[in-house]
């Protein structure tokens, strides 16, 4: 073949092989044994001289076209067979270690993916649990204490009475009933009368006389037992006045009257009418005229009843629930957290290791290898691992 | 014949010698009694030594003594072909293996004998030059005298048998027998303007285990074989 019909344009071999091919080194050559069968069709059909002639060419040019190749080759330098075995196992070395960089990339992203999906789980439950983390208040309420006290007196035990019926009372320390009768809850009933006229004045000083009468006192420091003599009003029989009976030792009970609060014929003589008075007597000593308890349910200590403040939480079981279920959730998704964080982590670290690979492998590539046609090869590898180096 | 791997093809062969004194001449004449049936005939070996035709022996002789040194020593070459199927890659190894033959009728314009021409029997030789019988690469060694040939065919670009990834593992695996190489020669068919996308992409495959160096071996072969010596 003569270069005169050569259509290929070397162009397309040349960026292949990033070389000039030179002319000693294209070689255009035709089989001339071809030919001659070609010439044995058309033997005695056209003229066999020149037939001979072209053919005789055909095997010169020929002849000298193998002798210009092996020319060439002789000319060569000589490459060692094993360079390009070693480029081959570096070729495949590279594509192992991409697909192992994919491989680990598609990992990482998928590795990356989760942690954000458990993150915003995490911070979900966050919110939850903040939103409920007050599930506990503190109410501030009141309630009746017995409390030591400096005096004694009498108080009534019944539930949630809480009276302190006479405090402080003189009465003697006790433990029986019976002798809270004496207590001042339970001594005397008061009834109400009026003297309106001297008539009436007359009639009470009738019945009632002054007379020394012993009143507890508290000398020894409250202890109750101190007793005094005073004259007070009384009468020693019962007596009827203005339809009330009035049982034997009562007392008369006005304003201003005398020290043990109860009156005397003077305080009555001097009472300007009309006026009213209480006539107070042991008409029923069972039930306290205080709370209306009966006398044995209370007791006489050196404690009364005192209405105290307390505070107290208190959990809302629901959002209590909502918090430990939020919590809980958090606690998981926060161990998967910090798990897929290390995994990440030496996810990445693998992926720079096989990075670092690659790329000394595609800088030996390029190196050794023949650079036209490794370019592309070579230009991919480093495109994937400068996409890899942005997303790590 | 040559066939893979452990052939040595001679400038003569012993049928030839064996039928002939060595005078018959090429002419139009003795056209009908070299028909490519009676030049597949099915070639022996030559030994080292054997006789050879004197007039092949001053032409080709004369190119080694030119262009060889170190005379005595056989000078050992090594190429790689590669090419498209149907680019005529097998037709071209056939007259590589003949080339002191080819040199030899082109400088006595066909006073040598036709029967010294070699048909070297390739897979592909015969049929349909388009798609290529070659499924493994071969080496062929070629014993010229002087020079030893080693030829590395692989299976034609293209020919759809292979994935473009095979053809650099079939490569690699048939380097392994060698030490060297001396040169890479690209067979392309002159006809074609250009490389196809299918043929680009295999190239691209193999040239990725060429060495840097190999820049200064490559060798272009632009053929336009259309028919091989056994297609009538």
């Amino acid at each position: 073949m003569h270069p005169l019909y050569l259509s290929f344009n070397i162009d397309a071999l040349n960026r292949m092989v990033e070389q000039t091919v030179k002319p000693d080194r294209q070689i255009f050559i035709e089989n001339p044994y071809v030919l001659w069968e070609r010439c044995k069709q058309n033997k005695g059909k056209v003229d066999d001289a020149a037939l001979q002639t072209e053919l005789v060419k055909a095997f010169k040019d020929a002849g000298k076209n193998l002798a210009k190749l092996f020319a060439a080759m002789l000319n060569m330098p000589i490459l060692n067979a094993t360079e390009f075995e070693q480029l081959y196992k570096l070729r495949q070395s590279i594509e192992s270690n991409t697909m192992k960089v994919l491989a680990e990339q598609k990992l990482l992203q998928e590795q990356q993916k989760q942690l954000q999906r458990r993150r915003s789980r995490m911070q979900s439950a966050q919110k939850v649990e903040d939103a409920n983390k007050n599930y506990t208040k503190t109410v501030h309420r009141k309630r009746w204490v017995l409390k030591k006290s400096e005096y004694h007196g009498t108080a009534c035990g019944v539930k949630d009475c809480h009276s302190n019926c006479h405090v402080p009372c003189k009465l003697k320390r006790t433990m029986d009933s019976e002798h809270l009768k004496m207590c001042s809850a339970f001594k005397l009933k008061s009834k109400t009368a009026t003297l309106h006229s001297e008539t009436d004045r007359k009639e009470l000083l009738h019945h009632m006389k002054d007379t020394a009468c012993p009143f507890l006192v508290d000398n020894d420091d409250l202890n109750g037992d101190g007793v005094v003599y005073q004259s007070v009003l009384t009468n020693a029989n019962a007596f009827q006045f203005q339809n009330h009976h009035v049982m034997a030792g009562a007392f008369v009970k006005i304003h201003a009257a005398s020290e043990s609060g109860w009156a005397t014929e003077s305080h009555v003589t001097d009472l300007p009418l009309p006026a009213d008075i209480r006539l107070c007597d042991k008409f029923d000593q069972d039930i306290c005229k205080v709370c209306g308890h009966h006398r044995r349910y209370h007791f006489h200590r050196n404690k009364i009843w005192c209405e105290e403040e307390y505070s107290k939480e208190v959990v809302d079981e629901e959002t209590k629930q909502k918090h430990d279920v939020a919590l809980r959730r958090k606690e998981r998704n926060k161990r998967h957290v910090k798990e897929l964080e290390n995994k990440i982590e030496l996810s990445g670290k693998r992926q720079k290791t096989l990075g670092a690979d690659l790329l000394t492998n595609i800088q030996q590539f390029e190196q050794h290898g023949l650079g036209g046609n490794n370019t592309m090869f070579v230009q991919e590898h480093r495109d994937l691992l400068q996409g890899i180096g942005s997303t790590c | 014949m040559l066939s893979g791997d452990k052939m040595e093809l001679a400038p003569s062969d012993a049928t030839s010698t064996a039928t002939s004194d060595g005078s018959e001449m090429l002419s139009l004449e003795s056209w009908d009694m070299l028909s490519p049936d009676r030049s597949n005939a099915s070639p022996v070996e030559q030994e080292p030594g054997q006789p050879k035709v004197a007039s092949q022996q001053s032409h080709f002789e004369e190119w080694c003594a030119a262009h060889l040194q170190g005379a005595g020593e056989q000078k050992q070459l090594t190429l790689l072909l590669l090419g498209e199927a149907g680019s005529g890659k097998s037709s071209f190894l056939n007259l590589l293996g003949n080339f002191p033959t080819v040199m030899q009728h082109g400088q006595e314009a066909f006073a040598g004998k036709m029967s010294d021409f070699r048909n070297l029997e390739f897979e592909n030789g015969l049929k349909d030059q388009k798609v290529s019988q070659t499924s493994a690469a071969t080496v062929y060694h070629l014993n010229m005298g002087p020079l030893s040939l080693k030829i590395v065919d692989t299976p034609g670009f293209g020919d759809g048998r292979h994935r473009s990834s095979d053809y650099a593992k079939l490569f690699v695996d048939c380097l392994k027998k060698l030490d060297h190489v001396n040169a890479i020669a690209f067979v392309i068919s002159g006809r074609d303007s250009r490389l196809t996308a299918q043929l680009k992409d295999v190239m691209m495959e193999v040239c990725t285990i060429f060495p840097k160096a190999a820049k200064n071996n490559i060798v272009a072969i632009f053929t336009n074989t259309m028919q091989c010596i056994h297609c009538t």
